[in-house]
């Protein structure tokens, strides 16, 4: 049931990822437009790491310490890059990078959606009893 | 020019999941083969869910390997889940047999 979780928030990403890009594409020449980014894997890698144990603490109010790692999955964070400058005008999108990254990232999305469907068929497969 | 013939020996496919077991032992009793089945349809379907993480981590590069392994998973299973229902109708219909 975690892998269903990690997918969905991974598609999660991967959608505002798309609409991120696009965004930065739409304003390829807007003065003074930085371009952003999405930054998901990484924090959910370091995410998974921390937990090492099983063993989380229930916490039945918000002032208790937390034991263990929460099972909340990290949110996506939209990253600013202002450290660079592609033209006069202060934008610094650079389109041919935009749409590596699209493009990357519509694999992503569909090797996703594809070991979520095959999650699912696995799920039936394991309730309905029947090889199908 | 020879052109030599496809040959009658078996292609080996690696990590098969019902091939590991080894039946050297002549007293390998049926609970026993079929825990060893079963433990590779389970090492076979984690190492699809490892995958499986690790893809949604980004830590992939060749999106090939987690899909072969997520279908061998699922074949794994629907090859398991295929044999214990002939199992069950197997013993239901010696249990039915009229002595």
């Amino acid at each position: 049931m975690t892998n269903i979780n990690l997918l969905q928030s991974a598609l999660n990403a991967a959608s505002l990822r798309q609409s991120v890009i696009t965004n930065n594409i739409a304003n390829a020449e807007t003065p003074g437009y930085k371009a952003k980014q999405v930054v998901f894997e990484d924090i959910l890698k370091q995410h998974l790491n921390n937990q090492t144990s099983n063993f989380v603490g229930k916490t039945t109010d918000p002032r208790h310490f937390p034991i263990g790692d929460s099972s909340d999955l990290p949110a996506p964070q939209v990253v600013e890059d202002d450290s660079t400058v592609m033209q006069n005008n202060g934008n610094n999108v650079d389109v041919d990078q935009e749409m590596t990254n699209m493009a990357k990232n519509a694999l992503w999305f569909n090797s996703l959606s594809k070991q979520m469907n095959n999650q699912f068929q696995q799920l039936s497969i394991a309730i309905t009893g029947r090889s199908s | 020019m020879n052109i030599t013939g496809v040959g009658t020996s078996p292609i080996n496919i690696n990590q098969n999941p019902f091939q590991k077991v080894q039946s050297s032992n002549a007293k390998t009793s049926f609970s026993n083969v079929i825990q060893g089945y079963l433990q590779n349809v389970d090492s076979t379907v984690k190492q699809s869910d490892d995958l499986t993480t690790k893809l949604a981590t980004g830590q992939i590069d060749n999106v090939q390997d987690v899909m072969i392994a997520s279908e061998k998973a699922k074949l794994a299973l629907q090859l398991t889940v295929s044999v214990r229902d002939k199992a069950v109708e197997a013993y239901q219909n010696i249990m039915q047999m009229q002595i």
